[in-house]
């Protein structure tokens, strides 16, 4: 078995999160200046995007469950997520990514789902739960000696 | 984050009396009856501070209170400052052609009266995206 250490830093995510939130914002502006406005969230609304953050890291945990050993812990502001897994997975830096960009989808979809459901449901977060599987399924080829 | 729209009635006041005077000027045997000299100054002051008051209740999405100065606004930690000048001169033009429409509704010029409460309708929602204004998160 092998350990895999994968750090979330609360801050960045939620600085990606509002920065996606005010991109859709933009693009809203040009019809609907008061619903983009209502999108683009600012520091007073930090609080329930942390929520709806800590919400994905749940769902992270039970994704990644089903395929391998996962511990979360919290420590200033930083997700440490520790996956223990089999030596013949080949897992690399995908699965970081993977969770992150989900964790920011998520925290979107679920801020959109109050201040915009239409565009909500532009927004794919069923396609982790795939993704997740393939990279953890994943089994090196053993080497014949 | 607060920010106030600060009312100039002096501004208005002047605006208001150049407006009816040139459409007094314009309306055939109407001057006197149209322009507004310092003789209407009560009802004219009446007339902006309903314009005020009706602004007021539209921007209640903002909790907008009346005070002294103007008109204080509760806007998000995100709103854009930059766009709080062109707020000031678009809440002056919703007042001034508020005001200038319920005078002309007095003078019984009914169709200036409709254009100008149309202009300040559609100044008032300039207003409204103004205050949309929005920083990129840093």
């Amino acid at each position: 078995m092998k350990s895999i250490t994968i750090t979330v830093n609360i801050k960045d995510v939620l600085k990606k999160t509002k920065l996606c939130l005010y991109y859709i914002g933009e693009r809203i502006k040009l019809t609907d200046k008061i619903k983009a406005s209502r999108i683009q969230a600012s520091d007073d609304e930090n609080m329930i995007l942390e929520k709806y953050i800590s919400e994905a890291v749940g769902v992270v945990e039970a994704t990644i469950n089903v395929y391998a050993h996962i511990s979360i812990s919290i420590t200033d502001d930083v997700y440490n997520m520790v996956i223990e897994i089999t030596e013949r997975c080949p897992i690399d830096d995908r699965l970081k990514d993977e969770i992150i960009n989900f964790i920011t989808d998520y925290a979107s979809f679920k801020w959109l789902l109050i201040t915009c459901p239409e565009e909500a449901k532009l927004i794919d977060t069923q396609s982790f739960q795939n993704v997740v599987k393939n990279i953890l399924t994943k089994r090196k080829i053993p080497q014949m000696s | 984050m607060n920010i106030t729209l600060t009312i100039s009635k002096t501004n208005i006041l002047s605006s208001i009396k150049s407006i009816t005077g040139y459409t007094g000027k314009n309306t055939e045997g109407k001057i006197d009856n149209v322009s507004i000299t310092d003789d209407e100054g009560t009802i004219i002051n009446d007339l902006i501070q309903k314009a005020i008051s009706s602004i007021v209740g539209s921007l209640f999405l903002y909790s907008a209170v009346l005070s002294d100065t103007g008109i204080s606004l509760t806007l998000p930690a995100n709103y854009d400052s930059n766009a709080t000048a062109s707020a000031i001169f678009l809440l002056e033009n919703a007042i001034i052609n508020y005001a200038s429409s319920s005078w002309f509704y007095i003078a019984r010029l009914d169709k200036d009266a409709e254009t100008y409460l149309n202009k300040a309708g559609s100044t008032l929602a300039e207003l409204q995206d103004v205050l949309c204004s929005r920083n990129k998160p840093s």
